[in-house]
């Protein structure tokens, strides 16, 4: 399974090379569709908008609980750090393991490969239908995944997603 | 212009907000500088979405202040930093730090000045497009993309090897 | 006076016009979605109160309806308690960054078809399904700042332990719509939903969830995710009352602590309406024409009916699901999201690939 996998990543990588031809080919008819979206600008208005109202609602709210909310009376134990009615003992906050880097990192990486992902599936459809284009299209993916499923093997292998430790 | 204004904006809070990530005169507290670089990279995706380039900006938020900014604050707590103290800064550090913020300041201005912002600039496409970038990605930019692969592999490889070191 | 309203309406330029209806959208959603997240709550306790075979809050107002009313004005006036050790700062922002990211969220759900001449979507983007994780994944940042700022035991550890939880499903979720924008072949959620319309042999709805095998795997992943990226039962575990005494929002009272819950449900509002958008139609019912854009009011009132309808189905289920099943373990929820949906997800992408890959061949 690992094996078939590897192998089709590097023969698709090898036919992915093709992409000199490519480069010179003319480029496919696809390309004329760009047109000049100056109707997606004024759609981002929307977006400022409620980021003005959600900073307006949420910082209203605390604004007026401030004013509404009732005064109490401070003491000693009332700012103690709560640890379930024990008095605390040490400083709030420690240091992590170094698991919860691991997992960020990887995060990271494997954030990176979605969004790799997302303009392939975009124009996936479109080259599919382009004969020149079409095995490439696919290739290019499966070597993609295939070389990034061989690191995730890897972080499998040594147990960097295992918690129960 | 209103798009003129949003820019001058955008640019401004991008600025501040990336000078008070290193020189913060309030605080000194590394959870601070983080978070205040969020905000600067949350401008720049404003600033990608003024040119047309919104897939950018949205993977500038996702990416950046989404995946990267999080992993800081991990390595933050991680480290348990705590408010740094002001210490005295050395004289080598700042004729370092003097010159080469200088030999960058001038590196900016001469590019600047050699470059003359002609009258007829060609119209503007939209690179910014999704399928557009998708195609220009999968054809003309396929090898590189290939290799996005390889180097996010030897991040892989690598970030287990360092923290996984004491295991076997 | 109509008229004199109708035509300064017709006197404002485009971009007036734009501007006007898209603040009157956007007033008009944030405030339907926090109508749902008050109602949510009263619906979740007195859900969850009949399947405990109890009665649940029905004094207030005629079945219990004006609760929502009560808990929010209890909010406001209890003492806002800032304890010494906290950091003020950020402690105050945590509760309002638990917020924007659902708000914002808000911009491109289509909710509707057109009502009049208004699209009833605050921001058609083309990249909008882009923008929407991009969004999300900012809300871990409210989880994370919550436990720094407490500076205590507790809440630092549900923090940590809930953002690791977060950014681990954001992979998971990320994946499993790809085999969607295969099929679809545009970013934008309304080509995600005209691909929807129509039915298949004859009468079944051409939605994604049952259109091939492929896509309904991609929903089972989306739906479990969104349970985790929600913090719902079974992967409840920032809130884990037995294991952290409460989690990141321990320290937290008055109303930041119910703006966390209400950040909860938004979000709860806001999954359901992306599943119901990628996988369940949006606004559209495939029988009685239902499917097309609306020409007249009463079609785009419908419609809006519709959508709400739809979400309304997914809410129940987030409630239902969270008095029925017990909580996960922390290395069950890692290893799932890891170890089980990544490759699955990864093969799903794959194999939605090479089947569209050889059915286009001539």
């Amino acid at each position: 399974m690992l094996f078939a996998s590897e192998l089709c990543g590097a023969r698709f990588l090898l036919s992915s090379l093709n992409w000199i031809e490519l480069k010179l080919a003319p480029l496919p008819q696809v390309f004329n569709l760009c047109v000049m979206q100056d109707t997606q600008l004024p759609q981002y208005i929307a977006v400022l908008m409620l980021f003005v109202l959600a900073v307006a609602a949420t910082g209203g709210m605390i604004v007026m609980s401030m004013m509404l909310g009732k005064k109490g009376r401070g003491s000693k134990i009332k700012d103690t750090a709560y640890e379930c009615g024990m008095l605390p003992i040490g400083e709030g906050s420690t240091r992590l393991s170094v698991k919860f880097y691991l997992v960020a990192m990887l995060f990271i990486l494997f954030d990176i490969e979605v969004v790799f992902m997302y303009p392939w599936a975009v124009v996936y459809k479109s080259m599919l239908a382009d004969e020149a284009t079409r095995n490439l299209i696919l290739g290019s993916m499966i070597s993609f995944l295939g070389i990034l499923f061989v690191g995730y093997l890897y972080a499998v292998k040594k147990r960097a997603f295992d918690w129960k430790s | 212009m209103a798009t003129d204004i949003l820019f001058y904006v955008l640019a401004a809070l991008t600025l501040i907000f990336g000078a008070l990530v290193v020189a913060n005169p309030f605080s000194r507290n590394p959870v601070t500088s983080a978070m205040f670089l969020v905000l600067t990279i949350i401008s720049m995706a404003g600033l990608f979405v003024l040119l047309h380039a919104f897939f950018l900006a949205a993977v500038q938020v996702l990416v950046y202040a989404g995946a990267v900014m999080v992993l800081f604050l991990f390595v933050i707590m991680l480290l348990d930093l705590k408010e740094e103290e002001r210490r005295k800064i050395k004289l080598t550090g700042l004729v370092a730090g003097v010159v080469s913020v200088g030999a960058i300041v001038a590196i900016f201005v001469r590019s600047l000045l050699a470059t003359k912002p002609s009258e007829n600039l060609p119209a503007p496409t939209a690179v910014g497009d999704t399928a557009t970038l998708g195609k220009m990605l999968f054809t003309n930019y396929l090898l590189p993309f290939e290799i996005v692969s390889i180097l996010l592999l030897v991040a892989m490889v690598g970030v287990i090897l360092l923290s996984k070191k004491d295991l076997k | 006076m109509i008229e004199s309203v109708n035509n300064w309406l017709n006197g404002l330029s485009d971009t007036q016009s734009l501007v006007l209806f898209t603040a009157l959208k956007a007033v008009v959603c944030f405030a339907i979605m926090m109508t749902m997240v008050a109602y949510t709550v009263v619906l979740e306790r007195r859900l969850c109160a009949w399947i405990q075979d109890r009665i649940g809050p029905n004094r207030v107002g005629p079945f219990g309806l004006l609760q929502p009313a009560a808990d929010g004005i209890k909010a406001f006036f209890k003492e806002e308690m800032t304890p010494a050790h906290v950091r003020k700062i950020f402690f105050t922002l945590a509760p309002m960054i638990a917020l924007i990211p659902a708000i914002l969220n808000l911009a491109v759900i289509p909710f509707g078809s057109n009502l009049g001449g208004q699209k009833m979507v605050l921001a058609d983007l083309n990249v909008g399904i882009l923008y929407t994780f991009g969004i999300v994944s900012l809300g871990v940042y409210s989880i994370v700042l919550a436990g720094y700022a407490s500076n205590s035991k507790f809440p630092f550890l549900g923090g940590i332990r809930s953002s690791a939880q977060l950014i681990s499903y954001e992979i998971a979720m990320g994946m499993s719509v790809i085999p969607i924008f295969l099929f679809v072949g545009d970013l934008n959620l309304n080509s995600v939903i005209q691909a929807q319309t129509g039915t298949q042999l004859g009468f079944l709805p051409n939605w994604f969830v049952i259109q091939s095998p492929m896509t309904f795997l991609a929903f089972c992943i989306f739906l479990v995710s969104s349970f985790a990226e929600t913090n719902r039962t079974p992967f409840d575990l920032p809130e884990a009352e037995q294991e952290l005494a409460g989690g990141y929002n321990i320290e937290y009272s008055a109303i930041k602590f119910a703006m966390f819950f209400m950040g909860e449900y938004a979000n709860m509002i806001l999954v359901s309406a992306m599943m119901v958008t990628l996988f369940f139609g949006g606004w559209t019912l495939p029988w009685f024409g239902l499917d097309q854009p609306a020409t007249d009011l009463i079609h785009g009132v419908l419609h809006i009916g519709i959508f709400l309808g739809k979400v309304f189905l997914f809410l129940v289920l987030f409630v239902w699901i969270r008095w029925m099943w017990p909580r996960f373990r922390y290395d069950q929820l890692m290893d799932l999201g890891w170890r089980k949906f990544i490759p699955v997800a990864l093969a799903n992408i794959l194999v939605t690939a090479i089947w569209l890959w050889w059915r286009s061949a001539k």
